[in-house]
């Protein structure tokens, strides 16, 4: 590699995603995370062009196809012809979000796009000057389920002067994402690339140090556990080899914090702890807005004032008018209680009284008979929703909280 | 600590400052009859550890017989210290006062955990409160509670947490919460589907809009190509129209430029021209052209020796004014140019500068010499005077006045120390004296040493200062010591004198010094002298040397210079203008216009060319007029052969439209104007197809890229999304509300099943022994004051159905183990009670109530009143160290 290659490598913009697991109650809120994913494409497209990048490289789910969104396939359209109109070429290969398959509204891109194919890994070289610089190898997904090794497929050639492989994949079975076109990192090794232009992991970070393998991450984090910086990076091979370097590019920051409340005297000190945390999140967040999950744990006699009805309510509705106001806003998402009583249940376990035979009813149904209680109590509840929301809970977790709120209302504080 | 006393101070019918006591520390049995105050007493117990009622309350008052206001004392003790809790009424119920130890706290340490009402139902009662037990909401709570080991009822819990569940969801509901946001989601999803479908009809409506661009492109091809022929055939109608119309002109036009040409021709042959003169044209014309400055230099001539006769006549003039040695070749000797006179000029100031110089050195040396002479004179008559050496006066003078400065230096009388002397002298005086008349001759001998010591103070220094004085005198030249004053005047004189010397020595000097100055200024001037002789040599001007006199001859000089030059200039100028004027002559000599004799009259000359001049014009104008004629006979010639190739090649381009049109071959200009005509209407209907396909796909493609600008389905997205969010968080809460209903609940059942209160259990056993055995459960379930007896063979029988004796004997076993149930409440709060054993069935269960009563004395302190001996004596067989009291009628 004689000659420096600049590329931009970005992955997951998933435009037009549903965000899941927030409650955006705030107009302002709502118009800036409908806004965000756009946002982060136009900050790509513009870092393509301030870098002088010759061109730019998409691994997978630019958008989400199930969504049928119109407006953002035609967002993502504009932004390629931006790139075009500046001599810009782009690479992109289709996810499991954006399958080739998957639902187009039929938008035509500019010629400088080039949309891997998704019978094979396809081999495309990137001519600047009259003279190939770079090989890209890529594979869309055909359909939205991929689960071959595709990364066996790819293989340099000998001459290529620099070899990059696009691919949207789960390298090592991460959890929480679908494990679709798997690799490992050795059969990333094997493949003989310079670098690995990844897609799929919404986290960025390396995966691999020789060759560079890298997850560009979403640009913009779509949902509460997709917190701290999010964005692209910029790469850049030469003599000195190759090297990346991240970019920011969301609009707004994720963000999840928690207060423990084992020194706070009371709903006073507890809103000041959480406006501490809040401008912690802030400044963390450098300049941009963010939302803000925040957990109260602990144990503190704070636990018996939050359980009365309205005063969790209270408090966040408080935190969400002060955080907004200030610049940047912060929108305190969500305000967990998971605080615990003062007195350990296990107080009450060995006592003889109803609150011992509560606790030890409630020991005695861990496991298979509070899952099953959950079930019954759930299935009764969701039976007719319009939809079933993402609970993710625990039995015994609820079980534990439910015997804290009994002990709550069956011990008050002047028991204690 | 238990009561001792009661003391009624001011309360109801009882006599003003009463007293009950003293009370046992277990039972006391109070046996009074009916109106003795055993109400009273146990109400007033209440009264001072609660206060008085007001007026407002429904409780009897027991107002005292004059209206004052009511006060009562209670007195406790132990062993070993009293406390005196006293009420007054007043505000509030009146403040009680507590004497004794911490009796701050007293009071309430004493009631704590127990309410008046409780009091009141509990602690002292009569048969008005027995059976109100049930109805104290309170007490039911606190049976349970403690049961259950709380505070609070387990019921009241469950019904919190079944209120709780049941405003989120409830199988029944529709406007809970849950229910509320799950009708959001489903709007919000139906928003979502209707977005999709929007999605779904863009898709297929682009496929309609790329088929539209397709057509309106084609349609609008068409309509160009078609509107391309008609423009065509137009054009060509109206440039067939031009060539017509083209040729028709052309050949009026060649008409026309024959005749013309024809006319030039016949006007080129009338012309007649003078051939011989045209041949001289350049000559005449020279001479023509030259006419005015022949006349010029015939004036110039006559005016150039005009002035050269008037110039000779001035330069006779300065020659004459000058002198008889100046003619014209001294004059042109003298050189001219301002070198002579900056030369002059230089030499007359140098001149001038030496002289003056010379006289201020010749003036400065003579005064040097006056100032010297009249120095030196002044210096020898000081010499003179002071007697010095004349062969060394100044050196003389420097010894002199360094002695005479000596001498100053010691005045006369100045020879030994007096004082010192006369002082050491009196010393030998007193001390001889002293010796002689005391006859100490030692003191006499001891007198000599201040004796010698006065002696040589007083002589001593004397002897050496007269010798160096006398030295000093004769180096001063003086034979003695003059007084001080004269030698003053002498030092004077003698520094005068060096000064004068030194003065002298400094004048000689200088004059030295200004008297060669002078001698070579004269040197200087001399030079000047001699430079300036030479000069007036060199510019023959040797009439005068003085300066002034020379500078005036020069300027003369340069007149006649000037005068002379003139004359030179003006014959020069004469001499040329005539020849001029002869040249001219021969000039129209050789053109024939003059004969060689006529060639000095410029008269003559001068008509003969302006005659010759007016000829040669007259026919030079003719000679233009026939090749102007000809030109136009050419140019036509020319002309009528391009009209005449032009009209050709209309014809054929003529040819050739009709040909392309598709006219026929006869045809012409009106007809090819039909097929213009035609094919304008055809590309007319075309472009209104096209623009109609357009219309249509300008309609659709906006509205296709409204909805792609608008992003309402990620909104309702994210609304969907909160919803979920929000219907996950209740149904989270529902969860654990619900889960922990069902735990309170459970245990609830549990409890009825197998724990039944500790009160309950001990007052079975109370009720059990008050009843014989008649009875053995008492049961109620948990939450309800619903009570049941079941007997021995376990039938039930509800609280209700029982006799009013059995469910007075059931309350006060109830009211003995909920006391006996109270472990926190003070020991010392006692129990009154107000016959209540009356409505007993028998004397059987009265005595089995009395044994129960006093075995609950002996850890509660009981104050019984009765106004039936029977009872008493029931007592008193059950506790027989009891402590009986007796009250009389009031």
């Amino acid at each position: 590699m004689s000659r420096t290659v600049r590329f931009v490598h970005a992955a997951d913009l998933h435009l037009g995603a549903p965000f899941k697991g927030v409650d955006a109650a705030d107009a302002r809120v709502r118009e800036a995370l409908v806004a965000s994913t756009h946002e982060a494409l136009d900050r790509i497209v513009g870092l393509c062009l301030s870098e002088q990048a010759d061109f730019l490289v998409l691994a997978g789910d630019v958008y989400n196809a199930a969504e049928k969104s119109v407006h953002d396939q035609a967002a993502f359209r504009s932004a390629m012809r931006r790139l075009a109109e500046a001599g810009v070429r782009a690479y992109v290969a289709h996810g499991n979000h954006d399958p080739a398959d998957g639902w187009s509204a039929g938008l035509q891109l500019p010629d400088t796009v080039h949309v891997f194919s998704g019978a094979e890994v396809e081999r495309v070289e990137h001519v600047r000057d009259g003279e190939t610089v770079a090989v890209l190898y890529g594979r869309s997904f055909p359909t939205r389920k991929v689960t071959d090794r595709w990364v066996r497929d790819y293989e340099r050639r000998a001459d290529d002067p620099l070899a990059i492989g696009v691919l949207h994949t789960n390298v090592g079975g991460r959890a929480g994402y679908d494990d679709y076109a798997p690799a490992s990192a050795d059969e990333l090794g094997g493949a003989g690339m310079d670098y690995w232009a990844l897609g799929h992991i919404h986290m960025p970070g390396r995966v691999l140090d020789d060759p560079l393998a890298v997850y560009a991450g979403c640009p913009q984090g779509l949902q509460p556990n997709e917190d701290g910086p999010r964005g692209c990076y910029v790469v850049e091979a030469g003599a000195h080899g190759v090297e990346e370097r991240f970019v920011e590019t969301a609009s707004v920051r994720w963000a999840r914090s928690a207060v423990d409340v084992a020194d706070v005297g009371g709903i006073d000190e507890l809103m000041s702890a959480l406006g501490d945390v809040c401008d912690a999140a802030r400044a963390e967040a450098a300049g941009r807005p963010a939302i803000l999950r925040l957990d109260v744990s602990g144990r503190s006699a704070v636990h018996a004032e939050l359980a009365r009805p309205g005063v969790l309510d209270g408090v966040l509705k408080t935190m969400r008018e002060e955080q907004l106001d200030r610049d940047p806003w912060i929108w305190v998402d969500d305000l967990r209680d998971r605080t615990r009583r003062e007195l350990e249940a296990d107080a009450s376990r060995t006592r003889d009284g109803f609150d011992g035979e509560l606790v030890r009813l409630a020991d005695g149904k861990r496991g298979a008979p509070a899952e099953a209680e959950l079930e019954r109590v759930l299935g009764a509840v969701t039976a007719r929703l319009a939809a079933r929301p993402d609970l993710d809970l625990d039995a015994d977790a609820v079980l534990e909280r439910a015997r804290d709120l009994a002990l709550d209302l069956l011990l008050p504080e002047a028991d204690r | 600590m238990r009561l001792r006393r009661i003391d009624a101070v001011r309360f109801g019918a009882l006599p003003r400052d009463s007293s009950l006591g003293e009370l046992g520390d277990a039972l006391t049995v109070v046996v009074g009859p009916n109106e003795a105050g055993k109400t009273s007493y146990t109400t007033l117990v209440r009264h001072v550890l609660y206060g008085f009622p007001n007026a407002r309350s429904s409780e009897r008052q027991y107002v005292p017989v004059n209206d004052d206001r009511r006060a009562g004392r209670l007195v406790f003790a132990d062993g070993a210290a009293e406390w005196v809790v006293e009420r007054v009424d007043g505000t509030y119920g009146g403040t009680a006062e507590v004497r004794g130890p911490e009796a701050d706290v007293f009071l309430e340490r004493l009631t704590a955990g127990v309410t008046s009402d409780v009091y009141r139902s509990v602690f002292g009662f009569g048969l008005d409160e027995l059976s109100d037990l049930a109805t104290l909401s309170d007490i039911q709570q606190r049976l349970y509670a403690t049961a259950a080991g709380l505070r609070v009822d387990p019921q009241q819990v469950r019904r919190q947490l079944k209120d709780r569940a049941e405003t989120l969801w409830s199988a029944q509901g529709r406007k809970k919460r849950i229910h509320a946001l799950n009708a959001e989601l489903a709007e919000a999803r139906r928003r979502v589907r209707e977005a999709e479908k929007r999605a779904d009809e863009f898709r297929s409506e682009h496929a309609e809009l790329d088929r539209l661009v397709e057509e309106s492109d084609g349609l609008q091809r068409a309509a160009r190509e078609e509107r391309l022929r008609a423009g065509r055939l137009t054009s060509q109608a109206v440039l067939a129209g031009q060539l017509e119309s083209q040729i028709r002109s052309a050949d009026a036009e060649s008409e026309r430029l024959h005749q013309a040409l024809e006319e030039a021709r016949a006007q080129a042959e009338k012309l007649d021209l003078d051939e011989g003169l045209l041949a001289r044209a350049e000559a005449i014309d020279e001479l023509a052209m030259r006419a005015e400055w022949f006349q010029d230099a015939v004036l110039r001539a006559e005016a150039s020796a005009e002035r050269a006769r008037e110039a000779r006549r001035v330069l006779a003039e300065a020659l004459k004014s000058l002198g008889g040695g100046w003619d014209e070749a001294r004059l042109a000797a003298v050189p001219v140019g301002t070198s002579v006179e900056s030369a002059f000029d230089a030499l007359e100031e140098r001149l001038r500068e030496t002289q003056r110089h010379l006289e201020e050195t010749e003036r400065l040396a003579s005064e040097a010499r006056e100032t010297t002479q009249r120095v030196r004179d002044e210096a020898t008559a000081l010499s003179s005077s002071l007697d010095l050496l004349e062969d060394d006066a100044q050196r003389d003078a420097e010894v002199r006045l360094g002695a005479v400065i000596e001498l100053l230096k010691h005045p006369p009388g100045t020879g030994g120390q007096r004082l010192p002397a006369a002082v050491a002298a009196g010393l030998a005086l007193v001390m001889g004296v002293a010796g002689a008349v005391m006859g100490d001759w030692l003191v006499v001998a001891a007198a000599l040493l201040p004796l010698g010591l006065a002696a040589y103070l007083a002589f001593g220094p004397a002897f050496s200062g007269e010798a160096a004085v006398s030295e000093l005198l004769r180096a001063a030249g003086l034979k003695e010591r003059p007084e001080t004053g004269l030698l003053l005047a002498l030092q004077t004189d003698l520094q005068r004198y060096l000064v004068l010397s030194r003065s002298l020595w400094e004048a000689d000097g200088k004059l030295a010094v200004l008297e060669g100055k002078a001698t070579e200024a004269a040197r200087r001037h001399a030079e000047a002298a001699e430079a300036w002789d030479a000069w007036l040599a060199e510019s023959g001007l040797t009439d005068a040397a003085d300066p002034l006199v020379v500078r005036a001859l020069l300027r003369e000089v340069r007149g006649a210079q000037q005068a002379r030059a003139r004359v030179t200039e003006a014959d020069v100028a004469a001499t040329t203008a005539r020849q001029a004027c002869v040249t001219y002559g021969r000039k129209a000599e050789q053109a024939g216009l003059v004969k060689a004799e006529q060639v000095a009259d410029p008269v003559l000359i001068a008509a003969a060319v302006r005659t010759a001049a007016e000829k040669l014009e007259g026919t030079r104008t003719a000679g233009r007029r026939a090749d102007q004629l000809r030109a136009e006979g050419d140019r036509a010639s020319a002309e009528l052969a391009r009209h005449e190739e032009r009209t050709a090649k209309a014809v054929r381009e003529l040819e050739t439209i009709l040909d392309d049109a598709g006219a026929a071959n006869d045809a012409g200009v009106p007809e090819l104007e039909v097929l213009a005509e035609m094919a304008a209407e055809e590309a007319e209907r075309a472009e209104e197809a096209a623009r109609e396909a357009l219309r249509r796909r300008s309609e659709l493609q906006g509205r296709l890229e409204t909805v792609a600008s608008e992003d309402a389905g990620a909104r309702v997205r994210l609304e969907e999304a909160a919803l979920l969010e929000r219907l996950g968080k209740a149904v989270e809460e529902y969860a654990v509300t619900a889960t922990a209903l069902g735990l309170v609940e459970e245990t609830l059942a549990l409890y009825e099943r197998e724990r039944q209160p500790a009160i309950l259990k001990r007052a079975e056993d109370i009720f059990d022994v008050m009843t014989a055995g008649r009875y053995r459960h008492v049961v109620t379930p948990l939450g309800s004051f619903d009570l049941s007896v079941e007997d021995a063979e376990s039938r039930s029988k509800h609280g209700g159905h029982l006799s009013r004796g059995t469910a007075e004997q059931l309350y006060l076993a109830l009211r003995l183990a909920y006391i006996e149930n109270l472990r926190d409440v003070h020991r010392a709060l006692p129990v009154l009670m107000d016959d209540v054993l009356v409505n007993f069935d028998d004397e059987g269960r009265q005595a089995a109530a009395a044994t129960a009563i006093a075995e609950f004395a002996k850890e509660r302190q009981v104050v019984f009143f009765t106004c039936h001996e029977s009872v008493a004596e029931l007592f008193a067989e059950a506790s027989p160290d009891h402590v009986r009291l007796s009250l009389g009628r009031c």
